[in-house]
């Protein structure tokens, strides 16, 4: 009766130690900048499960609109050139991340319905192409 | 005496010697103490800034002639922009806190290049959420081309592919430093730490 429960028990934390560990894409450290118009926000997506998945969509109460963007640079006879374009997508690889920051991907927040002041944090939901919507918060900081 | 005459002769041409190597020793690192030892792109430029008048964002003119005496920091790029011209900003602000007692002293500005969307109160408003102290500049279109032209600043509007952002900005990433005589003295890149910019602009006021 007791080898039962102790068996039951330790399946059950197993199984639960391995969902935790191979469970859907989660966020990380999601970061912003102080912002008036148009914000930003930077995440580490980490994938520990063996499917690939793709954050396909984003929303805040705080924004009209989300997007994803990526930052690129060009060397130039003038020195370098930052440019920026849409992305529909970003990858998240199986058992592996996606790190979103300065310079590169990046979730851009368009028509802020209040300012982001730096010490405060917002709720951010991100949608994944399998594993389905999860939600972050993002705190603002005035450095980085 | 030829002894003599010898010994005095080459005891004469180490001294020579001595002295020629000293001030040769000297002269370096008095060159080496005259000249900021700069970490980014160094220029070499003799050219004058330009001078037209800008506008800030307090809708004052804003000269570049009028800031001789004080080292000036230039980056261009628009308030709409969310990751590299913020990014720069706050790097920018780092490094002048980090300062210390010379935080200030250094002039700062942001110049557009969306004058379209980016009005005197906008930019207020934009650079005041990384520094109060620094400008945020917008002019004519005429005055804005001669201060591209002479940093030979690039920028362009991209194609608004489905943003609602409307259109975005593709521009020069550069941070131009400006030593206190407004000669163009070392450029970095948007992607360097405040660490090495403030290297610079202390370096400059050196």
């Amino acid at each position: 009766m007791n080898r039962t429960i102790v068996t039951t028990v330790a399946c059950l934390g197993l199984s639960l130690a391995w969902t935790a560990a191979a469970g859907p894409p989660f966020a990380a450290n999601a970061w912003s900048r102080p912002a008036i118009d148009t914000g930003v926000v930077y995440v580490t997506l980490i994938n520990n499960s063996s499917r690939a998945d793709e954050l396909v969509a984003a929303k805040t109460p705080l924004a009209h609109h989300v997007e994803f963007h990526e930052s690129t640079s060009t060397s130039g006879p003038m020195g370098r050139m930052a440019s920026m374009h849409r992305v529909r997508y970003i990858a998240v690889p199986a058992h592996g991340r996606a790190v979103l920051r300065p310079g590169g991907y990046h979730i851009m927040l368009i028509g802020l319905k209040s300012s982001l002041r730096a010490g405060t944090t917002f709720p951010l939901q991100l949608d994944f192409e399998h594993a389905g919507w999860t939600t972050t918060r993002v705190a603002v900081r005035a450095t980085g | 005496m030829q002894l003599r005459t010898s010994i005095a002769i080459s005891l004469t041409a180490a001294l020579v010697a001595c002295a020629v190597l000293g001030s040769l020793i000297w002269t370096h690192a008095a060159a080496n103490f005259k000249s900021p030892q700069l970490d980014g792109t160094k220029i070499q430029s003799a050219a004058p800034e330009p001078e037209v008048a800008l506008i800030d964002e307090d809708g004052r003119s804003f000269r570049l002639t009028g800031k001789r005496g004080k080292e000036v920091v230039l980056f261009f790029g628009y308030a709409h922009c969310p990751d590299v011209c913020p990014a720069t900003l706050a790097k920018l602000a780092q490094a002048d806190h980090s300062l210390g007692s010379q935080a200030g002293n250094v002039t700062v500005a942001f110049v557009t290049v969306d004058p379209q969307r980016d009005t005197i109160s906008a930019l207020k408003r934009y650079v005041g959420l990384f520094d109060p102290r620094f400008y945020g500049l917008t002019g004519s279109p005429k005055a804005l081309g001669t201060f591209y032209s002479v940093y030979h600043v690039w920028h362009q509007k991209l194609p608004n592919h489905g943003s609602a952002a409307g259109y975005l900005m593709a521009h020069s990433s550069s941070i131009y430093m400006l030593d206190r005589d407004g000669h163009l003295r070392v450029i970095h890149d948007w992607s360097d730490s405040p660490a090495v910019l403030a290297h610079d602009m202390k370096a400059l006021m050196e």
